[in-house]
């Protein structure tokens, strides 16, 4: 316990790579996820294929293959990338395709009279889109979207086989370094649950906030 | 101000409309009735291009649908169509996300790209025309059904159509309730507007409607008056149809 306290601030600096790549790859996720969710329902029908391709790519297999194919396979057709960006955009690549199945549902669960009716005023399909469906999908997404967050920040472990420095590797460094496993594991599975309950809990006063109507 | 020639409209086997060819003036309020299934709501979301066509073509101030047009131009005569005219549903269909008096102004920051203060105006003006000025900060929730269709009315109104489609707009309303929407309808009417009614409410279509169309399997069984129709129905089918409705 007391060699936990002692470096503690090695394993925050962990945590707080653990929170920054969570963050940036689901800002990078959502965009993804968005796109591909439009691109399923309203694309023609070269797009509709490559986006289900890639969704089901990418559900198809498991997090840590993506990871070291975008890390050291790519080197292999002179495509280098930092650890920590390799960890942005495979783990961004790989919630974009979780969001995405969110933001589909939730579109379709926005009933098809809003977009009647925003159509009947005049409005392009793209702005029925824009104004009235997807503001009402993001309600219907929330939910799923905190799940698929919580399991992402979880996820991050993944990245500490590419020599990313987050909560996962830290405790690794910390137990070659002194031998002992089980205080450190132990500490960062406690940062872990707090960090998830936090945005669990986050998530759920934004849930509460948005549903006024 | 509406032109129909010869409309077909199939839903994969199904024939719905069987080749209507129809005339409709200015400033003429038509109800449109029939039994559940004739086609009376598939005819009316023809009009502003709701349902693809399968044959024929509508003219609505002289932009036209036509399967023969390019795509591209159908699109656009079909956009140009649902600026020019109103539509209320029957589930109202407001935005609930959006406070009533958002509701009234969307198509008016979106479509006619108008500034907010404007909008705000003319949104304001419109509910106070169907009598909920107070409601303006309300979510469509908060409303009753009543309500909610009154607002949905100002919202197609903002638009300045020249022509209202109406969708069965008092069906899915309490029978309180209904009385105040038609109420706004016959404003309307008196105002001028080209209204086209689909509606079950016939004591309504006999005392507003200049023109009564009885649909039935798909085709325009009678075409009268509404005097003439409802005191003198030509055919067994509508004389079926009044007996029933005045069995209530």
């Amino acid at each position: 316990m007391d060699l936990v306290i002692e470096n503690l601030s090695f394993l925050l600096e962990g945590a707080y790579y653990t929170l920054l790549i969570t963050v940036v790859s689901m800002f990078f996720g959502l965009i993804i996820g968005l796109f591909t969710a439009i691109a399923r329902i309203k694309g023609n029908r070269v797009l509709r294929m490559i986006a289900r391709a890639y969704v089901s790519i990418i559900r198809g297999t498991p997090p840590l293959v993506q990871i070291v194919i975008v890390y050291y396979g790519l080197v292999d057709y002179g495509i280098e990338f930092g650890p920590l960006t390799a960890a942005y955009i495979a783990l961004s690549i790989n919630i974009g395709a979780y969001v995405s199945e969110a933001f589909r549902g939730a579109i379709q669960s926005v009933p098809k009279g809003q977009t009647e009716a925003a159509l009947a005023t005049g409005m392009t399909e793209r702005q029925a889109m824009s104004r009235i469906i997807i503001p009402q999908a993001i309600r219907y997404a929330i939910p799923p979207l905190g799940n698929t967050f919580v399991g992402m920040l979880k996820e991050t472990s993944l990245v500490s086989v590419i020599a990313v420095t987050e909560l996962m590797r830290s405790a690794q460094l910390l137990v070659s370094q002194y031998y002992v496993y089980m205080p450190f594991y132990l500490a960062i599975a406690v940062m872990y649950w707090l960090m998830s309950t936090f945005f669990t809990f986050i998530l759920h006063k934004i849930e509460k906030r948005l549903s006024v109507y | 101000m509406i032109d129909i020639n010869q409309l077909q409209k199939n839903f994969g086997a199904n024939e719905v409309l069987k080749k209507i060819s129809i005339s409709i003036p200015a400033h003429q309020v038509v109800a449109v009735v029939g039994p559940s299934g004739s086609g009376k709501s598939t005819f009316l979301r023809c009009i502003n291009g709701l349902e693809t066509i399968t044959g024929g073509t509508i003219t609505v101030n002289s932009h036209v649908i036509d399967l023969q047009a390019p795509k591209k131009v159908q699109l656009k005569e079909i956009h140009s169509i649902r600026q020019e005219t109103g539509m209320v549903f029957q589930q109202f269909n407001l935005y609930p996300h959006k406070t009533v008096v958002e509701n009234v102004m969307e198509a008016l920051l979106v479509v006619k790209k108008m500034d907010k203060a404007n909008a705000h105006k003319i949104a304001s003006e419109l509910l106070a025309k169907v009598g909920l000025a107070e409601k303006e900060k309300a979510f469509p929730s908060q409303l009753s059904g009543g309500q909610q269709q009154r607002v949905a009315i100002a919202r197609a109104l903002a638009m300045e159509p020249k022509l209202m489609l109406f969708d069965e707009p008092t069906s899915a309303l309490d029978p309180e309730l209904v009385g105040e929407v038609l109420k706004v309808m016959k404003d309307l009417a008196e105002d001028g507007m080209t209204m086209v009614i689909v509606t079950h409410e016939m004591k309504f279509a006999k005392e507003v409607a200049d023109r009564i169309l009885f649909m039935a399997d798909g085709v325009i069984v009678e075409d009268a008056e509404p005097t003439v129709f409802f005191e003198n129905p030509r055919t067994e089918r509508a004389q079926k149809v009044l007996r029933q409705v005045s069995e209530f």
